[in-house]
């Protein structure tokens, strides 16, 4: 899925046969939903014409959150993407070079609509689920690891997470990256069976592009340069990173409170903002001077 | 200085840490003088790792008071009426702004009658302002994990390495 997964379980033993189960689950996954994969569920309807079509019902779930979030940013976050991160060189072939300049894009969002298990489109659209594919699949793995007998563990899918406890009862403790800056710390949080998710537009970049893109404006979103939610699972935890980097910090109250999360937002100024309910740890010093 | 370096990397969370403080579960609504104590009170886990921040900063800022000393700038003060339990109360900032309009210094004054709003702003005056400046990563102690967003696979980092030589 394009990053780095790792999961640690806190028991004696983790056989060899249970991690390949996981591993095979988790490749069964991304190609039934990466876009990257020409045979996806994502990639189907590259070529199709307007009309109706039946998907599986994860696709479906996962299409009916990303257009709750879609709501919830007025647009400007959309699944229906794919097409558009192609045009801007993040294709399958990965072909940044041909990245144009900002401003020159103009591009026709695709209309499309989930109605249970029927997708209503009206023409050619990829769908990118990688805004909240991520915590769904994280839940997903904590499930197989409970259902075999791993309780204890955290499920870390390149920086989003889903974390039980420990054998002892102590929680998982996550520090928190200061986004654009890897070796520095903002702050910890304490993960007691809750999801953890951070988006930061540094990690993919190119030219002037990264990999948050505004799908009415059409450009890299640039108001916030980081944000890490908590919540009950990783699956809501990312809807929410997502939809507060694309719904603006002046959305992020009613989208934390639509989802049931709480936020730790950096803006590209520098600022910080924590919901009324953010439980972590900032790493705070007083100091003298500041920007208001 | 290496102070400097961090300051001018520290991010302002006042008003809104200590808005948002008042309202954690477990601690009554409070107006924001008294929100860096009550962070304090209801997160006793964390108080350590606050502490070790409060250590290393006190003795940058030895450093940095004799440096500030010969800074001039223009200083505003305001007075503020708060709420409190106890009654309304009133507490005092002292900004220094410099010819830019940046904000160079920021001194809360207390002002408050009621012994309890008194202790809540020694204690706030004492730690303002706060700024977040982040930690290094291997300063921390007992950290399982690393949260951050993806991190890039080997394809996309040399697609970006092709890219890179192009320009």
């Amino acid at each position: 899925m394009g990053t780095l997964w790792q999961i640690q379980v806190d028991a004696d033993t983790f056989p060899m046969v249970v991690q390949q189960e996981l591993l095979a689950a988790t490749t069964a996954f991304d190609a039934q939903f990466s876009r990257f994969i020409a045979t996806s569920e994502a990639s189907k309807f590259r070529d199709a014409k307007s009309g109706e079509y039946q998907v599986t019902s994860t696709m479906a779930e996962l299409l009916l959150a990303s257009k709750r979030l879609e709501q919830l940013t007025q647009g400007s976050f959309n699944a229906g993407v794919g097409l558009l991160f192609e045009t801007l060189g993040y294709s399958p072939k990965y072909e940044f070079a041909k990245a144009p300049e900002l401003g020159s894009v103009t591009w026709k969002v695709p209309e499309w609509s989930i109605l249970g298990n029927t997708l209503t489109i009206d023409g050619p659209i990829v769908f990118d689920l990688g805004g909240i594919g991520k915590g769904y699949w994280i839940d997903q793995l904590s499930q197989l690891l409970h259902k075999a007998d791993y309780p204890y563990h955290l499920v870390d899918g390149g920086g989003d997470m889903m974390a039980t406890t420990k054998q002892d009862g102590q929680p998982w403790r996550v520090a928190i990256e200061w986004p654009g800056k890897p070796d520095l710390a903002i702050g910890t949080v304490a993960l007691v069976n809750q999801g953890l998710a951070v988006s930061d537009v540094h990690k993919r970049a190119w030219k002037s592009w990264h990999h948050l893109v505004n799908a009415t404006t059409q450009q890299p979103e640039s108001q916030i340069l980081g944000c890490a939610t908590l919540a009950q699972s990783a699956y809501l935890a990312d809807q929410g990173s997502s939809g507060i980097v694309f719904g603006g910090l002046a959305k992020a109250p009613e989208i934390a409170q639509k989802l049931g999360i709480s936020y730790l937002i950096v803006t590209d100024n520098q600022e910080v903002h924590v919901s009324a309910s953010w439980s972590g740890e900032l790493f705070l010093v007083k100091g003298k001077r500041g920007v208001f | 200085m290496k102070t400097n370096v961090m300051v001018t990397l520290s991010l302002v969370v006042v008003c809104g840490l200590l808005v948002t403080a008042c309202q954690m579960p477990g601690s009554k609504a409070a107006p924001s003088p008294s929100a860096v104590p009550a962070m304090e009170e209801t997160q006793s886990g964390q108080e350590s790792s606050m502490m070790d921040a409060k250590k290393s900063s006190d003795e940058a800022m030895a450093n940095e008071e004799a440096a500030m000393k010969e800074e001039a700038g223009k200083e505003v003060t305001t007075v503020a009426t708060y709420r409190s339990p106890a009654g309304d109360e009133q507490v005092g900032f002292t900004l220094t702004v410099d010819d830019q309009g940046v904000i160079t210094n920021a001194l809360a004054k207390v002002m408050a009658k009621a012994q309890i709003s008194v202790m809540r702003q020694e204690s706030f005056a004492k730690d303002f302002p706060a700024a977040v400046v982040g930690k290094k990563l291997s300063e921390l102690e007992k950290i399982d994990r690393v949260g951050g967003s993806s991190l890039t696979t080997g394809a996309f980092n040399q697609a970006l390495s092709e890219l890179k030589s192009q320009i």
